[in-house]
């Protein structure tokens, strides 16, 4: 009998009861302890998963209709959670294909539809997916990109604002959360107008009606720092990237 | 994929077991399958991003696993703190929950596959900045866990081995035979089965000094720069890096080297800076993302 039979036999049967019955609680839908909706979204994910091997293009557009209709107005978090999971999992696979990238960026967009709603992190976790898009090229050209950054803009102000807020308004337990995304985040957006609004057709207008709107503090800095981008040539400092809030 | 894993997995540790180095492993079907599924829903978790979910099933595995499977307990909190190491959660906790179930994993290290142990406790990093007060306290911690892990597979190198002389052979089948089941004598068959036995023995007892003459030297590399780094850091305690060296590091060139490197680069008290030693690589992907790299 060689050493993995003599393992397997000398477990005590008490162990083995206990892992089988622990088996079938896990079968019967997830790892959670007898809570219904920890169940249903472990499950969730579990199919997301199993989609990111198997699934096509449509299961990705199911499981996202299916993840908006259970979790959408019950559960924002975790239908936000959820459509990370999709769209870092199963779409990121095929993101190169334009008609994958467009059902992911529709996710994402219905799942911002209720940014008010989501701790300001998941809201910028979404956010980051569109970034991505446009770091990557998964941009549509000509006017329909500018009808797409017309759209798009004025989500990342949003979140701007969201995560500028002050710190004190955050679940006392994460403050720390709250200021390393108050810290990072004005970076990461003005990083995004920058690029959207250096990518042609130009719209500095645009641009300066919503900085001036929502961010006039950093308005000139913005709109310096598209301009270096298009003749290459960086500007030196930056402000500090403040909600005007009287503005909002 | 996970469940070519997770023979693996079971391979890797049955190698481990061989050569003496205790290895239990998940006991029945239902536990591979378990486990297959709870790897998957780290993954998942991990992708949405969430850390509170990714939290209760790190507990829901110490509670089910560690005294069930140190082997597969080991690797599911591998991929726990994996996930937590390389997605971006916002959430300065993800480190400090990084580094509480990579510690909490590393106490049942001793059952697990050294290879397993080399993997997980590269995770294992404390913060002077994140962990503030509790630092001195972890960086003693930290490093003597790295220096138990290295120890551990310096000691299980065999330095008499030798890969051509000790390369198995096959057990050929007696002449005029096509297969096992041809094997009519009973003493013959008795024989045959011993020497496969045998034979495989000395094959895993064989790959496994492949492996660790292989992980050594990145091991080696990796503890030392971590201890280099974490001792350069405020406050000094080269005495207590002294002690650990001492009780885990044999060869004392590198003894010599350590503190040496460690005193060299001693940050000032005043916050100037000297130039630092490299820190390990995980050490400074986690610090680019703190300082809002992109994702």
């Amino acid at each position: 009998m060689n050493k993995v039979e003599a393992t397997m036999r000398n477990i005590p049967a008490a162990l083995l009861l206990a892992s089988i019955l622990c088996a079938g609680s896990l079968r019967a839908g997830g790892v959670g302890a007898g809570d219904g909706e920890w169940e249903a979204y472990t499950a969730m994910l579990l199919r997301i998963e199993e989609a990111s091997r198997t699934g096509t293009l449509e299961d990705m557009e199911k499981l996202g209709s299916e993840v908006q209709t259970r979790w959408a107005a019950k559960d924002p978090a975790r239908c936000a959670h959820l459509t990370l999971a999709l769209v870092n999992l199963v779409a990121v696979r095929d993101l190169k294909d334009q008609q994958t990238a467009q059902v992911a960026r529709n996710l994402v967009l219905r799942t911002l539809e209720r940014a008010e709603q989501l701790p300001p992190a998941l809201e910028v976790a979404l956010l980051r997916r569109l970034a991505e898009d446009l770091r990557q090229g998964r941009v549509p050209e000509g006017e329909d990109w500018s009808r797409q950054r017309t759209h798009d803009a004025p989500l990342w102000f949003h979140a701007w604002r969201r995560v500028n807020e002050p710190v004190q308004r955050a679940q006392r337990d994460n403050q720390a959360a709250a200021q390393q995304l108050a810290r990072l985040f004005p970076g990461e957006a003005m990083a995004y107008l920058v690029e959207a609004y250096s990518k042609a057709p130009l719209n500095e207008g645009e641009l300066r009606l919503y900085l001036g709107r929502w961010m006039p503090d950093v308005q000139e800095y913005v709109l310096a720092r598209v301009q270096a981008r298009l003749h290459a040539q960086p500007p030196t400092t930056a402000p500090s990237g403040r909600v005007d809030d009287s503005r909002q | 994929m996970k469940f070519a894993l997770f023979v693996l997995l079971i391979a890797f540790a049955g190698s481990y077991s061989a050569a003496g180095v205790p290895a239990t492993l998940p006991s029945a079907e239902d536990g591979q399958i378990e486990f297959e599924r709870m790897s998957r829903l780290i993954r998942a978790m991990g992708a949405a991003r969430d850390l509170e979910g990714l939290r209760s099933l790190a507990e829901r595995i110490q509670a089910e696993w560690a005294d069930r499977s140190a082997g597969a307990y080991g690797q599911l909190m591998f991929e726990v703190v994996g996930e937590l190491s390389s997605r971006q959660f916002d959430d300065p906790r993800q480190y400090e929950l990084m580094w509480q179930w990579g510690v909490r994993a590393m106490e049942r290290a001793e059952q697990m596959p050294l290879a397993l142990q080399a993997d997980l406790v590269r995770f294992v990093q404390a913060d002077p900045k994140a962990s503030a007060d509790a630092w001195p306290q972890r960086r003693g911690q930290t490093i003597a866990l790295k220096f138990q892990v290295w120890k551990r597979i310096h000691d299980a190198v065999d330095q008499a081995w030798d890969a051509d002389r000790d390369y198995p052979r096959g057990v050929p089948l007696p002449p005029g035979v096509g297969s096992r089941a041809g094997i009519t004598d009973p003493k013959q068959r008795q024989e045959y089965d011993a020497a496969v036995a045998q034979y495989r023995q000395q094959a895993a007892r064989w790959s496994l000094q492949r492996d660790l003459r292989n992980l050594e030297p990145q091991i080696a590399q990796d503890t030392e720069r971590a201890a280099i780094w974490a001792y350069s850091q405020q406050p000094p305690a080269l005495g207590e890096l002294r002690s650990l060296l001492g009780q885990y590091v044999a060869d004392e060139a590198a003894r010599a080297r350590i503190l040496k490197e460690a005193q060299a680069h001693l940050q000032p008290a005043d916050g100037a800076r000297r130039a630092p030693p490299q820190p390990p690589l995980e050490e400074r992907l986690r610090q680019r993302r703190l300082e809002g790299a992109a994702p």
